[in-house]
């Protein structure tokens, strides 16, 4: 049987254009961790970024004769992988908003206080809420930044607003972050 | 001076604005906290690590293998109903024209006797039910 994880990326999608799937299979174990950060810090650790983690790797199977190696393999599923999760905020705002009044939307967030910040899973419960209590747009900026360590300029492309966008909402993020986790920090 | 110690972070700073940080850091003790604090919740984020379920990738294979069969993945059943109602309001509306077309050509006319299905009452009718005994 033939060992997929010596080939580059470049070589398993061409070997996946051709109908390898194994190759295909190889690249998703590549990128698998870094679009489950992607969606899961963008949506929570749910089954909602589950399936947006799968429809992530179905429209890059789609796409895969459409991509021309312009940006790097991780920029390109991660923009897909952004892009569906913002479309999937855009969703259950729009469910939200059938059932709840905008008071009950717009609550602000709060830490409980009785908790025991020493406990691992607590704090990751901890990280998971401060970052669904940015708005969508500092989330991204915050996910791609801090969470998966993309530069200015990537996040820029990645996002598709300039950087000095990037820059003031990296700001605003990490100034609500820092309320937020006070905490912890 | 929180927003340049901020940016400090994120951006390179101009010679005069590093400055005018370092020297602000050393004057405020609060500051000094506060960046400190700032680092801790980078920390934390960089150090928060996500992963998918087991059975991530077969699931990810099977809808892969599903779509190059040809078949439809239904990932998610309000999505589809989204896509698939307008399709079915149309078809619907179409529907009922065709039916109106068809009364009218039937009938030659569209009151509400047509729609309803029931004869125009006159009034030898009427008196003929109201005779009837059995």
């Amino acid at each position: 049987m033939r060992d997929y994880t010596s080939y580059s990326d470049s070589e398993l999608i061409e070997k996946a254009k051709h109908g390898e799937d194994v190759a295909f299979g190889e690249l998703v174990s590549r990128y698998e961790q870094q679009v489950a950060g992607t969606v899961k810090g963008m949506l929570g650790d749910n089954a909602a970024a589950e399936d947006v983690g799968q429809e992530t790797f179905i429209r890059f199977y789609r796409s895969l004769e459409k991509f021309r190696g312009d940006s790097a393999l991780g920029t390109y599923i991660t923009r897909i992988a952004i892009n569906l999760s913002l479309n999937e905020i855009k969703k259950q705002k729009k469910v939200i908003s059938l059932f709840y009044s905008r008071d009950d939307e717009e609550k602000e967030f709060n830490i409980p206080e009785e908790r025991n910040h020493g406990d691992e899973s607590d704090t990751k419960e901890l990280i998971d809420n401060a970052l669904l209590a940015l708005k969508p747009e500092f989330r991204s900026v915050v996910v791609l930044r801090m969470l998966q360590g993309y530069s200015t300029k990537e996040a820029a492309s990645i996002l598709n607003v300039p950087a000095g966008t990037i820059l003031s909402r990296l700001a605003r993020g990490q100034k609500e972050l820092r309320k937020i986790l006070e905490p912890l920090a | 001076m929180y927003d340049l110690l901020i940016r400090s972070m994120n951006d390179q700073l101009t010679a005069e604005e590093d400055k005018q940080l370092q020297q602000a850091l050393k004057r405020s003790s609060e500051l000094r906290e506060e960046k400190i604090k700032l680092n801790k919740v980078g920390k934390l984020l960089s150090s928060r690590n996500y992963s998918f379920s087991d059975g991530f990738r077969s699931r990810v294979m099977q809808a892969v293998s599903d779509e190059k069969k040809g078949k439809v993945i239904s990932m998610d059943f309000s999505r589809n109903f989204t896509s698939m109602f307008n399709r079915i309001a149309i078809s619907g509306v179409v529907v009922i024209l065709l039916l109106v077309i068809s009364l009218y050509i039937s009938h030659g006319s569209l009151n509400i006797n047509t729609f309803t299905g029931v004869d125009p009452i006159s009034e030898d009718n009427l008196i003929s039910v109201l005779l009837y005994e059995k």
